[in-house]
Formats: structure tokens, sequence, C-alpha cells
């Protein structure tokens, strides 16, 4: 990345200026900076904003957007609240080193097609807040065009009635997901997200349909969820795999993270 | 820019561009110890520790260094000569290229704790390949490091 001006600004209200007049790009780990061949007039750098923080409250967690993908797979908060779920999602992305990089905000600002993360905070529900704009759904932040200038604060995500699993398909190791799957079991509902579709994730609203309130749902019920979601959702091809490959492999993981989820 | 910051425990103040990588302004200051392998964060030839963290510097902004502490495999000499002796007693030395970045990654993982197991092992040396050699040596050398420094 070619950068003419670099800032570490300390308030959020200089780095909401910076983007707001100025259009300046977002710096969280920089983990991209060295594959990203775009021109920047002004990058600003925001790990002295005290944005890398997990905190819960009885319902509720957040975590702020300098988080990095390794405090995530050792938080003890969220281990708690979620069981292995975050530690498995982020296992696998590169290496400890790269994990120590790559930042939460960075993850859901980017809107990463191939991200493992972006996909559980989807099923989540999370809600992320955007500095001097407030909340917004996460499937809404994902899905749809940012208004204005958009600076990440935090994600906070509810604790209460949720059980998870997470799957994933990686050639290697250490390699991007070839699709990637999150089953999160709330109190009376379920919620399906594939992500690495290659595109960026999506709910499955059918396979949801399938499952409605049951807890325990059986072998059955759980493949059928799986083949809904596989029939309802969009896939593509890339290097890594076709889009025939990737509509049967959703059928597998969503079937297994469901019957994951406990 | 200039940059302020600590290599090895020594104040430095260097002069970069905004865009630079650190691996990149690490070798020019010097520090040639620091090899360039795949250069796209995914081989750990380039870690470094920042504020005892292992990260890929290939990868990392060299900006973000400014003001911060940053340890190279000279900053731990000792402690990797121990350690390559074990990797050379095992046999899984070769070329040596990946050395400095997998000495610097099982420092860390020592460090973060001290009686891993063969997977927490695997899982924390992930990002460190070696295109020598099979890593059952160096698993070997670890594993018989890791019980020396416990002994």
């Amino acid at each position: 990345m070619e950068i003419s001006t670099y800032v570490r600004p300390h308030s959020l209200d200089e780095a909401y200026s910076l983007l707001a007049d100025k259009k300046a790009f977002l710096i969280g780990g920089g983990a991209w900076s060295r594959m990203n061949s775009r021109k920047v007039d002004l990058a600003v750098d925001l790990s002295s904003l005290d944005l890398r923080f997990i905190k819960r409250n009885n319902t509720k967690i957040e975590i702020g957007a300098m988080t990095t993908a390794r405090d995530l797979e050792t938080s003890t908060e969220l281990k708690e609240a979620f069981a292995g779920l975050f530690q498995k999602t982020v296992a696998h992305i590169v290496g400890v080193q790269m994990r120590n990089l790559i930042t939460v905000g960075g993850t859901v600002g980017g809107k990463f097609g191939f991200s493992d993360l972006n996909t559980v905070f989807l099923a989540l529900g999370a809600k992320v807040v955007l500095y001097k704009q407030g909340e917004v759904d996460f499937e809404t932040y994902l899905t749809q065009r940012s208004e204005g200038p958009a600076l990440i604060e935090k994600i906070v995500l509810d604790t209460q009635n949720v059980s998870g699993a997470y799957e994933a398909v990686r050639i290697s190791r250490t390699d991007f997901s070839i699709l990637n799957v999150c089953a999160l079991r709330t109190k009376d509902t379920w919620r399906v997200a594939v992500g690495a579709r290659p595109g960026a994730a999506r709910l499955s609203v059918k396979a949801a349909e399938v499952l409605g309130s049951e807890k325990s749902p059986d072998a059955d019920a759980a493949k059928k969820a799986g083949e809904a979601a596989a029939e309802e959702l969009d896939f593509g091809n890339d290097l890594r795999g076709s889009k025939e490959y990737r509509t049967t492999v959703c059928r597998s993981l969503v079937k297994r993270a469901i019957q994951e989820v406990v | 820019m200039t940059i302020e910051l600590k290599i090895n425990g020594r104040p430095r103040r260097l002069e970069i561009e905004p865009g630079d990588m650190l691996v990149d302004v690490l070798r020019e200051a010097g520090y040639v110890e620091v090899k360039k392998g795949c250069d796209t964060g995914s081989c750990g030839v380039c870690t470094v520790l920042m504020n005892d963290t292992p990260i890929p510097s290939c990868s990392t902004l060299a900006a973000k260094a400014d003001g911060q502490e940053i340890i190279t495999v000279k900053g731990i000499e000792k402690e990797a000569a121990e350690f390559a002796d074990f990797l050379t007693a095992e046999g899984a030395d070769q070329c040596g290229f990946c050395a400095p970045g997998f000495a610097l990654s099982v420092h860390s993982l020592v460090k973060e704790n001290p009686s891993p197991n063969e997977e927490e092992i695997r899982h924390y040396l992930a990002g460190n390949l070696c295109r020598c050699s099979g890593y059952e040596g160096q698993l070997r050398a670890i594993t018989k490091f890791v019980e020396a420094n416990n002994e």
C-alpha cells in the first residue's frame, strides 16, 4: 500500500473527523497493507483509541474494534459465554503471528467474503456500534452500504440462551475457508449463517424454518436444514472451489454444525 | 516520517515511508537476521516480537512500531542458541532459513504455555512453515527443549 500521510489519533472524535472530512483510510491491524496495492492519501491508525477490550456484563459482551483474533481465541469471557465457539472460529486463521495482527474492526469493516469471524457474528445477531451513528444490526451492516463515514467502535453480542457451533472446510490448515458455517440456537429459534460462498456470509432463512423451535433436531432435520441452506443460498467459483463443490459441502457443514450445537 | 522504537533493547530513530513494511525497515537498519520469505504473512519466517507478541513483520506497517519494543532473534540469542542445539540434535535444521522466526515463535509458545502438549505445539507453530523437513524433527526438538526447560 502506498501511503502519503500516516496519523495515529488519540480520540475517536479526531479519528471520525479525519474519516468524515478527509475520507481517510482506516487502519486496524493493517494486516492487508502488504497485499493491497491501493494508494492512500491519509491513513488513520486506530491503535491509540483504547479500542482493544472484551468486556462482559450480565447479558452482553462488548468486543472493541482493535481486539485481535488472538484475543478472541484466548479470551476467558468468550469461552464462558460461548464455550469453544470463538476459539474454533479463529483457530485456523493463518498462524498465531497473523492472528496477533488481525483486528475485529478490520475484519468486520472489510466485509470480507472469506471471513470466518463475520459468519459467526452474523449468526449471533451481533450489533455493530458505529461512532456517532449508534448500533447497526450485523446483517444490515454486512449487506448494505454504510451511509456516511463508518467508524466501528465495538461489536456487541447477546449472551443469553445462545449455543452455537462453527464448521469450516479448508484445503490446508492456515488457508482461507472454502466454505464456513455457524449454526446457532437461541431461546426459541435457530440462525444458520454460511460464509466464504465465496461471497460474504448470509443467513439461511429456510434452514431456520426447517429447524423451527426444536431444541435438539434429529439427524433427519439437520440434513433437511442443510439441504434447505444449499438450495436457498448463492454460491460461486473461485480458485479454491467451484460453485458445485460449495453447494455440496454446504449441505454437510450445515448438518454437522447443527448436530454439534449442544 | 520518523519512528522511535526500541530494537533488542536499544533505542532507535528511523526514517521511513508511511507505507513501509516492518521487515524491510528492520533489514535496511541492519537487522538482517529478520528473514523475508513468502512476503504475504503466511510462512512465519519474518516473525519478530512486538511488545513480546509474535507478529509477521512482512505484514506489519513499520509505522505501527513507533513507540513500541521490537525483539528479533538476536534479542533472544542465548535461548535461540540453546534451542538450536536441540534442533540440530534431532536433525531438524537444514537450510536454516526458517530458524529465526521459528525460534521466536517457540520462545513465545513456551512463555504463554510452559508445558504444551503435541497438539498445542502444532497449533501454535502452524504459522511457521519449513520447506526442508516434515516437521517431525522440530516437534521432537521442541518437546525435548520444553522438557529440559521444565527440569
